[in-house]
């Protein structure tokens, strides 16, 4: 009763990872996810294109209908909403949705029976047509995936902590990530100088270039060694990563911890001309 | 009834009390956090209200009966939380640590020490992952078990928690493992079920073969887009194909 990538069912299914319908690709486009921020209502467009000439003629018949399963595991919310094929809209109310959502559509039959012409379907199914009885899932997306809360806009740099101790030279720093923030230690002096950094005008930009994007290609390698998650840290990290579509395999670090803090160096100017 | 906002902790806080677990271990046990507090940042106010009356009546038994009424209390003290609300870790620290400190203690630390100790500390007086604030927080998971009850039994939530406690196998075996449970139509439709004939509930094997029989029934069927009476016929097809299977 799961629906999953690899399930296979003993009847034609429309799927990318079946082959039942050759000539029919079954695709759920989904528009960016709106959330309003006052109410965290979020609302999810979309356009859902069977592209089988059965099954478009069955659903404008009424045989087969569409619905989409919304599902978000952090708040135990699962539903199943009515679709129409072609574009369509829903509307989780506020409150609901929090980290990763996960959208699934499905076609299925309404009628008592449908019987699939052996025409449509792979030739594995016979040379008779294929009869469907009601409720039968008759075609499933692929998955889509997004984020929902304000957990995404919480700026990168929160993760961090800077810590002031003697053990470390002036000049130097060095990250420590056995805790729930990323601790970044430094000489006292050199503390005090990044706090001046950090409350001017346009420190940030600054600090994110010059000390937050070299600690995140460490933490980067930390974190795809070892998987974490009892750490702040490292959700956080794997929540970014997932919304801005970067792997934690550990590989081509410095282009995903640039990605990560929103390329940086690209605004160091404006740092530097609101300085001068 | 007098309602108090629902406040919640800064995120340093949070963090120093996640990382600091050994240092405060004499706080979790006897002395609590009031100092702490004072210094600030425990005092972050929600837009939220909730009555504290019932969250004094906690009982730390570990009983299913207590485990019960316990989510009931919680419940109808922070009715107003929304889902996404009750996954915040830093409103349970707050309650964990200063308003049901005593009931945490008493419920989860009485009798630990050592690693024990500390390890259940981190289990139930934070809820920072999925896991934590569904099953491990001393106060988040009763929240959680009557959100659940209530959105599988909307018109008895009393009886799908009682349901949901016959044993401890059941609860790991619904709300534990929501990659079948999450789906209400089906959920819901088991808990009628064994609401109308706890026959099923009697023993673990016949729970089994229950599921055994509906995984076969149901595979391929969108229960989503039946009728509730069709749902029902067709777990009761279930029950009657798992007592025969077991009939001596």
């Amino acid at each position: 009763m799961k629906l999953k990538g690899d399930t296979r069912f003993p009847y034609p299914v429309l799927a990318s990872f079946t082959d039942d319908y050759p000539a029919a690709k079954f695709n759920l486009e989904v528009e960016p996810v709106r959330e309003v921020t006052e109410t965290g209502e979020v609302e999810i467009r979309g356009e859902l294109r069977p592209g089988e000439q059965f099954l478009d003629h069955a659903l404008a018949e009424g045989m087969l209908e569409c619905g989409l399963y919304i599902t978000c595991e952090h708040t135990y919310f699962s539903e199943f909403l009515a679709i129409s094929p072609g574009n369509w809209k829903v509307t989780v109310a506020g409150g609901n949705l929090r980290g990763v959502v996960k959208l699934r559509a499905i076609i299925y039959v309404a009628a008592e029976t449908l019987s699939v012409p052996a025409g449509s379907i792979h030739e594995e199914f016979g040379e008779q047509d294929f009869l469907l009885r009601k409720y039968s899932l008759a075609g499933v997306s692929d998955e889509f995936e997004f984020e929902a809360g304000l957990d995404k806009l919480v700026p990168m740099e929160s993760v961090f902590r800077l810590e002031s101790t003697s053990s470390v030279e002036n000049g130097l720093f060095r990250v420590g990530t056995d805790t729930q923030a990323i601790v970044i230690q430094v000489h006292p002096t050199l503390y005090n100088s990044l706090n001046q950094v950090r409350n001017s005008g346009h420190g940030r930009q600054i600090l994110l270039s010059s000390l937050y994007l070299p600690c995140l290609i460490e933490v980067l390698d930390v974190a795809s060694r070892d998987k974490c998650d009892h750490l702040r840290w490292y959700r956080a990290i794997e929540s970014r990563c997932r919304q801005v579509g970067v792997e934690l395999d550990g590989k081509d670090l410095l282009r995903k911890a640039q990605l990560l803090l929103d390329c940086p160096v690209g605004k160091v100017h404006e740092a530097v001309e609101a300085l001068s | 009834m007098s309602l108090n906002k629902v406040l919640y902790v800064g995120q340093a806080v949070a963090d120093q009390l996640i990382d600091s677990i050994d240092e405060n271990v004499d706080r979790y046990c006897s002395e609590g956090f009031q100092d702490l507090a004072e210094q600030g940042n425990w005092e972050i106010a929600t837009n939220l209200t909730y009555d504290p009356g019932p969250l004094k009546e906690l009982d730390p038994a570990r009983t299913a009966e207590a485990e019960i009424n316990n989510s009931i209390l919680v419940w109808r003290s922070l009715s107003s939380l929304t889902p996404s609300l009750a996954t915040e870790n830093r409103i349970w620290i707050r309650f964990t640590h200063l308003e049901c400190l005593g009931f945490s203690q008493k419920r989860w630390l009485e009798g630990k020490t050592g690693e024990a100790l500390t390890k259940a500390i981190r289990a139930h007086f934070f809820a920072d992952t999925r896991t934590r604030w569904r099953d491990d927080n001393a106060v988040s998971r009763l929240w959680w078990n009557y959100w659940i009850a209530q959105r599988l039994m909307p018109e008895d939530p009393e009886k799908a928690l009682s349901i949901i406690f016959r044993s401890t196998d059941m609860r790991l075996n619904t709300v534990e493992r929501p990659g079948l449970f999450i789906r209400p139509a089906i959920s819901a439709g088991i808990l009628r079920t064994f609401a109308s004939d706890e026959w099923v509930l009697a023993r673990e094997e016949r729970w089994r073969k229950f599921m055994t029989e509906l995984n076969k029934a149901g595979a391929g069927k969108v229960f989503e887009a039946m009728k509730e009476t069709e749902i029902d016929q067709l777990m009761n097809r279930c029950l009657d194909r798992a007592k025969s299977a077991l009939a001596p």
